[in-house]
């Protein structure tokens, strides 16, 4: 037979089976990436604000960008952009008395796309008043009082105090301290004219008593030492660290990088510190330089992309016990990273090699075999449970802060971070990384990490770089957050349990009753019967 | 002439043609009489045959059928005479388009999803089967293909999470279905491929070009069907630099009877 015989042959067979039919459409997917063509809307209005004769404070309305949101806001002085920010207000400092300035602000969203600026607004800074129109008496210039303090607080912790406090002028501070009156130890100041304040004071010793001396400068040049006294910091007790920040983003606008975090809503925690380093990760608070600390959750590290091509932050979360997160990492760049290429989970099993060469025999001796945390090696401990992974799964409860540690001895010790990664589903920030770090015992290396707000499963990545910062071994598993309660409340069942087993033990205890009342009326009955009988007896 | 009640009832129901009309493209579901709760395939004018049963056999026989035979036009296909109509028929509705919601951001990236669903109702006893293919490789393109996003590559059959690291981007999708193909299953978590259970967005698989079986259905489902809903999402890391645009993938579905 030949060979087109044989195809009209299967072409025969198959005939009855094609002529079934079948159904089939085309669809389009459509998704918009980054073509947002729609600029915020042009913020304001702007108020410029002569503070004292070197600083003017701007401050202007919000913008609104309906695709993805306003990122931030371009300040420019005399048509000069001098600062990126995320926030509502600027205060321009290091300006030349009795000299005119003009400000005009514009918004850009994440997509990069400028607002129109704002109408400019012109403010004049104040004029040096003379030595001689300042009295020892009192007030000469535009009835301007000595400088003065209100409402001073000073909360001391285990190792850090916080001080807040309020001047009726605009004011520069020094704040003065140290463990005699002769405040050794330092001080801390700000170069920014405000009405309200606050500062930290941190690296104390616990219950120890610190003296201070607190020194205001207002925008007339007048200078006094509004108080001074001492406190006694708290002693030193073994607490929990505070939670790291959470939904930490660098987004890059040019060579500024804007950061943004949000501050876990525990007492514990207090202010946050932010450390730069361009070499790596900052592994603790000190290892690099630290460019913000305070309770704000937004800062722009401004034109720190000009020289550098990458930037590496740790956000550190503090309390006033000084103790601090093991801390939240991102990086910014201006270039994308180039895809890094993981090593094998485990390196090669080292075996012993004999060489012969004539009459001479070398044995090499084999490395010590290194052997990587593994996913089951994760431990969760979260409201005193302690959770493990039985494969590649954790669960944890949402709305609560946990802790996410792998035993110490499972990172070989001259490795240098332990870093876990968190893939965030339907948050801003995409995903979220924190360093992990050894405990005071040097038995877990450790992170805190901020309650998981919605039930899902969330992507987890625990990453061991080697010294030179590259990464040697990455394990992946799934942290699953589950809330039953939650859940149940908000599918209606809890409330409708409850209901129903509160009307159950109602209806329990009324029918109890009724029982109890007709027995006893029974009983009665007999009784007064049987009276009754024996009276007619 | 007086004609009996089952006579008259025979030639009542009995009629000249059997009329299978194929509605469109996608409708493939036809009868000559229906109503709220019978529908009539098919029927034929006769002059003879029986019905007849014993323990061992059922016999349906007729004869004298008079305009039997098959006939197509353009707008309808005609399968006259007795039993004509034991084709199998198989039916889809059509998949609306999807636009993913939100827009994604190019600054920070971030993820973006959507979904489409198809109803299949078929009577093949051996049931049906749904097949997805795109039309270009990765299936998101934008200006022509010029700029791309690639397809979503689980590690196994099927990721149970849909994973974006800061320098991906990709499409991905899933399937929510009675019927869902077993990658698509799993026991409550990872990974996929094991266990009965099927949720919505999880279990994420990527387009491909070569036609894949999402569903399976292995008995008639007629009248009612079952619903398939295919969920889809792209995932762009915050560190991805990718070129600004509206990024189209063309997508067929296909259902086949087994």
């Amino acid at each position: 037979m030949t060979y087109r015989g044989l195809c009209v042959m299967a072409l025969g067979v198959l005939l009855p089976f094609i002529a079934y039919g079948q159904a089939s459409d085309t669809f389009p997917i459509t998704v918009q990436y980054g073509s947002d063509a729609a600029a915020p809307t042009t913020p304001g209005p702007v108020t410029a604000t002569p503070v004292a004769t070197t600083q003017i404070d701007v401050s202007w309305g919000a913008s609104t960008d309906s695709f993805s949101g306003v990122a931030g806001y371009q300040v420019f002085r005399d048509l000069v952009q001098i600062a990126t920010t995320t926030t509502l207000f600027y205060s321009d400092i290091g300006l030349t008395a009795s000299t005119t300035y003009s400000y005009t602000i514009r918004a850009f969203d994440q997509s990069l796309n400028f607002s129109s600026s704002s109408i400019a607004v012109a403010t004049t800074t104040l004029a040096i008043v003379p030595p001689a129109a300042i009295s020892p008496e009192g007030p000469t210039y535009g009835q301007a009082p000595k400088p003065s303090v209100e409402d001073l607080r000073i909360e001391p912790g285990a190792r850090s105090a916080r001080v807040t406090f309020h001047t009726p002028m605009f004011s520069q501070y020094e704040l003065r301290y140290g463990t005699t009156p002769s405040y050794e130890l330092g001080s801390i100041g700000s170069g920014i004219y405000r009405i309200d304040h606050q500062t930290f004071v941190t690296q104390l010793e616990p219950n120890t008593t610190y003296y201070y001396e607190l020194f205001l400068a207002d925008r007339f040049g007048q200078e006094a030492v509004v108080a001074t006294g001492s406190f006694v910091t708290e002693p030193s007790v073994i607490i929990s660290r505070p939670s790291n920040v959470f939904d930490l983003r660098a987004d890059v606008v040019g060579n500024d990088v804007l950061l943004h975090w949000q501050i876990p809503s525990t007492k514990e925690s207090t202010y946050v510190r932010v450390v730069r380093n361009h070499r790596f990760f900052p592994t603790d608070p000190w290892d690099g330089v630290v460019v913000y600390e305070g309770t704000a959750e937004s800062f722009t590290d401004a034109t720190v992309l000009r020289d550098r091509l990458e930037q590496f932050y740790t956000v550190f979360t503090f309390n006033l016990d000084g103790q601090y997160s093991s801390g939240a990492v991102v990086n910014a760049t201006r270039e994308p990273r180039n895809p890094l290429v993981l090593p094998p989970l485990l390196e090669p099993d080292p075996v012993a090699t004999t060489t012969d060469s004539g009459s001479e025999t070398a044995t090499t001796v084999p490395p010590k075999k290194i052997v990587w945390p593994r996913f089951t090696d994760i431990e969760i401990v979260q409201l005193g449970t302690i959770h493990t992974a039985p494969a590649d799964e954790l669960e944890v409860q949402t709305k609560e802060p946990f802790l996410l540690r792998i035993p110490y001895d499972t990172v070989p010790a001259h490795l240098k971070v332990v870093m876990v990664t968190l893939g965030m589903p339907n948050r801003q920030a995409p995903q979220a990384s924190y360093l992990l770090r050894a405990n005071t015992e040097l038995t877990y290396y450790e992170a805190e990490i901020s309650s998981l707000q919605q039930p899902a499963h969330y992507p987890l990545r625990l990453t061991v770089y080697d010294v030179t910062d590259e990464r040697l071994v990455t394990i992946g598993g799934t942290l699953v957050a589950a809330g039953a309660t939650d859940e149940l409340v908000a599918e209606g069942w809890l409330p409708w349990a409850l209901y129903f087993g509160g009307m159950f033990l109602v209806g329990m205890c009324s029918g109890g009753i009724w029982w109890w009342f007709i027995a006893w009326r029974r009983r009665r009955q007999e009784e007064e019967k049987s009276l009754t009988e024996r009276e007619d007896k | 002439m007086l004609l009996s009640r089952d006579t008259r009832l025979a030639f009542g129901c009995a009629l000249l043609l059997t009329p299978i009309v194929l509605f469109g493209t996608h409708i493939s579901v036809a009868q000559v009489m229906s109503g709220t709760s019978y529908q009539i395939q098919s029927d034929s004018v006769n002059v003879g045959g029986l019905y007849s049963t014993s323990s061992s056999y059922t016999l349906e026989d007729t004869t004298g059928e008079i305009a039997s035979g098959k006939s197509d036009s353009s707008s309808f296909s005609l399968r006259a005479g007795y039993q004509q109509m034991q084709a199998i028929t198989i039916a889809m509705t059509q998949p609306n388009s999807v636009v993913l919601a939100p827009s994604i951001p190019g600054l920070a990236g971030g993820v973006s999803n959507g979904s489409t669903s198809v109803t299949v109702t078929t009577d093949n006893p051996a049931g049906y089967e749904i097949l997805i293919e795109a039309a270009g490789n990765p299936a998101l393109q934008a200006e022509g293909g010029t700029y791309t996003i690639g397809d979503y590559v689980p590690s196994g059959s099927a990721d149970y999470t849909f994973a974006i690291g800061s320098t991906d981007a990709h499409l991905g999708y899933s399937v929510l279905s009675a019927d869902a193909e077993s990658r698509f299953l799993h026991s409550g978590s990872a990974p996929c491929g094991t266990g009965s259970t099927n949720t919505a967005q999880t279990c994420w698989d990527g387009l491909s070009t070569t036609p894949q079986t999402i569903v399976t259905g292995t008995a008639a489902n007629h009248p009612s069907g079952t619903e398939s809903i295919i969920y889809f999402r792209v995932g762009v890391g915050g560190d991805v630099v990718q070129a600004p645009g509206d990024y189209v993938a063309t997508t067929t579905v296909t259902a086949l009877p087994l």
